[in-house]
């Protein structure tokens, strides 16, 4: 009954909180709301004890990447933009409420959790590192050509001491040298 | 867990995605807000994943989490890139001025 209830009360303040993340006005709102969402559904990953994948997307999810949005609207100036959303658009939301309604109205086979005792760390180690080595190296790479994309592009900004050749050996003495008559 | 049922799982993963969607739709004058929209569309696949992954105890929807995180903490950055180079062009973030980022 406890775990009926807890389930109820973070699905519902997910639902809000994912609500606040796309209709706040100001872009800093949105992440908190988003921040907020993440660490809701992370309580009800929890409750199907899945404890690594919950407190994964916490610390991964809320601890890394939003601050990385926060530091993005930070040097954006996003925050200080207020979102324009135009009067009717709030209509869109019949969507998730028509479909959510759809999912609750389908015929379900009679679906129940296994019983056994979740999946342990150990298990996802196992089979992550033999059967998915490759589909991980993937991920790896992609990580990989995402870090180096990013050096890329903001090195251009820094202005380096660099040797220019040419404009070395193309120097004379006109260019360098200008006589003063008067003091 | 015994307690729980499926399908509440899944009508909240179907909700979130379709927030997702619908956050995508009426934000399209901040990019980076959409890019939150794509997390919370995210967020409600990941969750089917488990939903089913606790359902059959089968290991290979988690890892399959795993994977979706990875790749879309990659996908997060390029975005937040292009914002960070789109508000050198433009002092609006709007999804339209995105061909600004041309050449």
């Amino acid at each position: 009954m406890v775990i009926k209830l807890v389930f109820y009360i973070g699905s519902t303040l997910s639902i809000l909180f994912g609500l606040m993340t796309i209709l706040a006005k100001k872009t800093i709102y949105n992440v908190l709301g988003l921040c907020a969402t993440f660490v809701c559904v992370g309580a009800l990953w929890l409750l199907l004890n899945n404890e690594f994948l919950a407190w994964l997307l916490i610390f991964l999810y809320v601890g890394a990447i939003l601050v990385l949005f926060l530091f993005a609207i930070m040097l954006t100036e996003g925050g200080a933009q207020v979102v324009m959303q135009r009067k009717y658009d709030v209509l869109w939301l019949i969507l998730p409420g028509v479909l959510g309604y759809i999912i609750y109205r389908f015929k379900q086979p009679a679906w129940v959790f296994n019983s056994n005792k979740g999946i342990n760390i150990q298990q996802i180690a196992l089979t992550m590192f033999t059967e998915y080595l490759p589909h991980l190296e993937l991920v790896a790479a992609i990580l990989l050509v995402v870090m180096v994309l990013v050096v890329s592009v903001r090195k251009k900004r820094i202005s380096t001491k660099m040797q220019k050749v040419s404009q070395q050996v193309m120097v004379n003495k006109s260019t360098r040298l200008t006589l003063v008559e008067e003091l | 867990m015994q307690e729980l049922v499926v399908a509440h799982y899944l009508i909240l993963s179907g909700i979130l995605v379709a927030l997702g969607v619908v956050g995508i739709i009426i934000n399209r004058s901040n990019f980076i807000v959409v890019l939150l929209s794509l997390e919370l569309m995210f967020l409600g696949i990941n969750t089917n994943f488990i939903t089913f992954a606790s359902q059959l105890a089968d290991v290979h929807g988690q890892i399959f989490i795993f994977f979706v995180l990875g790749v879309g903490g990659a996908e997060i950055v390029c975005g937040l890139l292009m914002a960070l180079m789109l508000s050198r062009r433009s002092k609006n973030l709007a999804m339209d001025r995105l061909h600004k980022l041309h050449g």
